[in-house]
């Protein structure tokens, strides 16, 4: 197992007598990728301040691991942390051009004198920000703004990267990208550490997730292991033909009937108000199963064997995304601000 | 951006602009025929040569430099300086050339003493100005002075008003030699009037009086040299000469001699030189001043700042393209 | 050794927040360097130009005059340049990206001399134009006490900046920390100057006043230094129907060197300490 290289401890910060950080435990490991979820003013943003020490905690600890030490209280470390980079809420930068706002910080971060031109130009080129290089920020779009913001979080090459809400303002393409630089910080061992509402980002990208309501850690694990909570569990079946109008519904009902001991019977009608249901866009099945991983195997079987004659099965997944939407949405539901933390599935608690 | 940048250098360009505009237009005056050439500045003098003996020999055994200017002119090397402060235009009246022009110090302290007596014979300040008509363009300057001194400067000034009188019309110093010459004789002729007085007062040759104004402030206009001829001509001397911009005085001591005053382009004394009659020079007395040095920081200062702006926006069109 | 290495790679962020500071501020300097050349030959050259203007008797007085908005220079140099310096971290959030980066000790000492550098080559320019035409009207050697001027025109700058500083450090707002360092620096020190030669006469000198303390730049031009330094002006004479009176008033010309320097050193230090502790408590 890998070493623990920040570790809170009880973290609470009060902002009056609102409690906007409460009690927070949350351990990341060398090399993880961990994604900090949760609602707005749910307090994500102010647990990566106290981390960056731009804010001071009321109690609790922040123990981090510096280069080559043990674990340290975070206020006996006198300076600032040079191997995190950090991108805190919407960047807003001095007018100053790309270059000399980037030049700046790679000196003050001691990133080499002699490397720290071709860094700058490789991230540049890297987010398309090359062209801009020489302009002054006032001009930079909202995107391009927050790009910035992300170059200089890891513009020092840090080993740890904590970005809070890195996807604000991009377009769909430049989320890709950002997406792509965060997969090969991954494979070269970064530990990162992404506060979001966008579950789709952070369901692709990170390892465990920390589900946050209230200032109070909610869940921490995989989202398979989140999944786990979910009482119904969602599989998308992609067919290679459409069905015929006429035959749905009675497909349907067979279907229905044989996965019965495998679907949720009693699903949510918030969710939907039967288990099987038909989507000739996507030309594929939703079924609502009770989520376990044995009744998966199942399901494919039955649906590849006994079916056979109705329809080809040429995919069989269950979305991570959604379910990560559901769990969330689930324990956002049940979290109260003071209340025990009320869960469906197995017993989260809410200390790791 | 541009237009920024272009405000920046036209601002820059205009302030250049009226600093040299100024330097070149401090001398326009409003003469048709002479020109003021008076700049506020400071003109240090120095002694560099003098031969006691042979100013003792030339002059007068019991003379030396000191009876010319002021503190330690009879010493090698002693510095005295001369800052021109301003000037005005001014307008004298018969009575006031009398007074500030033809008047040696000493008469000039005589006649205030015997003030009473003048006016009871007519001579006082109405009378004179309502008999000679006269008035006279002057540009009258004033300059602050430091004596001769063979140490440091003190820090302020020995004569904080010292005069320097210009003539706008050269041909002005005849008229006041002519009408203070006339009242002179009227006074000496006058039977009321003190007999000390009258034994002060003299009337006085055109040389004289020249030789006069030369120590009390005279100071040329431009083109100096004509306005020296046109001095000299117009009084009629005949001890006196010009050559360029320089006076030459012949001159009787012991042995004849000659006094030569240089003007510089100001229009003041630039250049003091006493010659024996072997043409020997047994006192000397040059100027300097550190205007070029001024003008050469200056042009360094400028065009250090043209290559810094031409740099900077050559590197901003090369990092832009 | 490897101490002594440690400590200057410690300073190096400092060293570059100064360089940084100063491209970040360049276009305020080439503003004030432009009134600062501007005003030096309006007063030292362009009044000059005028005949009856008469030029001053000596360099020293040439250098007293020349020195007459000196200090309303400084004082707009010192609010434009440092009213901003801590409080738009907060108020403009860029110190979401830069306080991660840097001990907040260090930014400050960076930003504050980086600053400082520009508003002291500013005094340096404007005292460079105005020894230039000293040394033109006047020749050489420039007087020693246009030096002595500086020193005080500099330390008197210096602690202008500690001021706007400290203000800075707990204003929400750069435009209004302008404005009441302004109305601080320009009226208020002024008024109560007044008030209190008003009431205590020449019993208490207003020492607490940076106003005050920044006399000693024209002051020390003088020769000799003015003594007494509490001056008191009397008038009198009868009005109509018979009413009159004597009246007096007195001021205090300037403090002495000794404590000029010594009260300018404790504003420098003082307001400076105190703002980078007020910085590194204030939260973000």
């Amino acid at each position: 197992m890998t070493e623990t290289i920040i570790k809170l401890e009880n973290l609470t910060k009060k902002f009056g007598n609102f409690t906007a950080v409460n009690s927070v435990n949350l351990e990341v490991r060398r090399g993880e990728t961990i994604g900090l979820v949760g609602p707005n003013g749910a307090g994500k943003t102010t647990v990566i301040k106290m981390i960056a020490k731009i804010l001071r905690p009321n109690s609790g600890k922040i123990l981090i691991r510096t280069n080559h030490s043990d674990l340290q209280d975070l206020r006996n470390v006198s300076s600032t942390i040079s191997q995190i980079g950090f991108l805190i809420d919407i960047p807003n930068f001095y007018n100053m051009t790309a270059y000399q706002l980037l030049k700046y910080f790679g000196k003050i971060q001691r990133y080499p004198k002699d490397k720290l031109d071709n860094r700058i130009d490789e991230l540049l080129a890297f987010f398309k920000l090359s062209e801009w290089k020489f302009e002054r920020v006032r001009n930079f779009s909202k995107g391009m703004t927050q790009k910035l913001g992300i170059i200089q979080a890891i513009l020092h090459d840090p080993d740890i990267i904590i970005l809070d809400e890195p996807q604000t303002g991009l377009d769909p393409l430049a989320r890709i990208e950002i997406r792509k630089y965060l997969r090969e910080l991954q494979s070269l061992g970064k530990t990162i550490f992404i506060a979001s509402h966008m579950l789709y980002e952070i369901s692709e990208i990170c390892d465990k997730i920390a589900l946050i309501n209230y200032g109070k850690i909610i869940g921490f694990d995989t989202v398979e292991n989140l999944a786990l909570t979910l009482k119904t569990s969602e599989l998308n079946c992609l067919l290679l033909e459409p069905l015929d109008a006429e035959k749905i519904l009675p497909l349907l009902n067979r279907i229905d009937e044989r996965l019965s001991p495998f679907l949720d019977q009693n699903l949510d009608p918030k969710i939907s108000k039967i288990p099987i249901l038909y989507n000739p866009e996507h030309q594929g099945l939703k079924l609502y199963f009770n989520g376990k991983n044995e009744s998966k195997g199942e399901i494919l079987k039955i649906l590849v064997n006994e079916f056979e004659s109705d329809f080809t099965v040429i995919s069989f997944t269950q979305p991570k995304t959604s379910q990560l939407e559901r769990v969330y949405s689930q324990m956002v539901e049940d979290s109260t601000p003071e209340g025990p933390i009320k869960l469906k599935g197995v017993d989260i608690k809410n200390e790791k | 951006m541009i237009k920024r940048k272009m405000n920046l250098s036209l601002l820059s360009l205009s302030l250049l602009g009226i600093i040299f505009f100024g330097f070149l237009s401090t001398a326009a005056s409003a003469s048709t025929t002479y020109q003021l050439g008076l700049r506020k500045s400071t003109d240090e003098y120095t002694v560099i040569q003098y031969d006691d003996d042979g100013w003792k020999a030339t002059i007068k055994p019991v003379s030396n430099p000191k009876e010319y200017f002021e503190g330690d002119a009879n010493v090698t090397g002693a510095k005295s300086k001369q800052t021109i402060k301003g000037w005005v235009d001014q307008t004298y009246t018969t009575y006031d050339a009398l007074l500030s022009l033809y008047f040696a110090i000493f008469e000039y302290i005589a006649w205030n003493t015997f003030q009473g007596n003048l006016t009871a014979a007519g001579y006082n300040e109405t009378t004179i100005n309502a008999n000679y008509t006269n008035t006279y363009n002057a540009w009258y300057g004033v300059s602050a002075e430091w004596w001769f001194t063979d140490g440091e400067f003190e820090e302020k000034p020995n004569n904080t008003l010292s005069p320097i009188i210009i003539m706008k019309d050269p041909s002005d110093f005849n008229s006041i030699l002519d009408d203070c010459n006339a009242i002179i004789e009227d006074i000496l002729n006058d039977s009321t009037i003190d007999k000390n007085l009258k034994f002060v007062l003299s009337n006085r040759t055109a040389d004289e009086f020249l030789w006069q104004l030369a120590f009390k402030g005279l100071a040329i206009a431009e083109p100096h040299g004509n306005y020296l001829e046109s001095i000299v001509s117009e009084l009629g001397c005949e001890n006196a000469s010009v050559s360029g911009s320089t006076l030459v005085f012949e001159r009787y001591g012991l042995t004849n001699y000659t006094v030569e005053i240089s003007y510089g382009d100001k229009g003041i004394m630039s250049s003091f030189t006493v010659k024996d009659l072997s043409d020997t020079v047994i006192y000397q007395i040059t100027s300097s001043n550190s205007e070029w040095l001024f003008y050469l920081i200056l042009i360094i200062v400028s065009a250090s700042s043209v290559a810094l702006v031409v740099y900077v926006v050559f590197r901003n069109w090369k990092r832009k393209r | 050794m490897r101490n002594e290495n440690d400590f200057f790679i410690g300073l190096t962020p400092i060293f570059h927040t100064i360089i940084f500071e100063m491209k970040k501020q360049r276009k305020k300097l080439y503003f004030f360097t432009m009134v600062s050349i501007l005003v030096a030959v309006l007063l030292s050259y362009i009044l000059q130009l005028f005949p009856d203007y008469l030029l001053a008797d000596t360099q020293a007085e040439f250098f007293s005059s020349g020195l007459s908005f000196i200090s309303f220079i400084t004082l707009f140099a010192a609010c434009l340049f440092f009213s901003g310096i801590i409080c738009s971290e907060f108020n403009k959030r860029t110190g979401f990206i830069v306080f991660p980066k840097i001990n907040k000790y260090k930014l400050i000492l960076g930003k504050y001399l980086g600053n400082l550098f520009l508003v002291i080559f500013i005094v340096t320019v404007y005292y460079i134009v105005l020894g230039l035409f000293g040394f033109f009207y006047y020749g050489g050697p420039i007087n020693i006490r246009i030096f002595y001027s500086y020193v005080f025109a500099v330390l008197y700058v210096i602690a202008l900046s500690s001021f706007v500083t400290l203000f800075s450090s707990f204003m929400k707002n750069v435009n209004i920390t302008i404005i009441i360092t302004l109305i601080i620096l320009l009226m208020g020190f002024n008024i109560a100057d007044q008030i209190v030669t008003l009431i205590y006469a020449d019993t208490f000198e207003p020492l607490y006043s940076l106003a005050y303390l920044g006399n000693l730049i024209t002051s020390v031009l003088e020769n000799p230094f003015p003594d007494p330094r509490y001056v008191e002006y009397s008038f009198g004479g009868i009005g109509p129907g018979g009413m009159g009176g004597h009246f007096s008033f007195g001021t205090w010309i300037t403090p002495s060197i000794f404590m000029g320097t010594t009260l300018l050193l404790v504003y420098i230090i003082g307001c400076f300490l105190l703002a980078a502790l007020l910085f590194k408590r204030r939260q973000l």
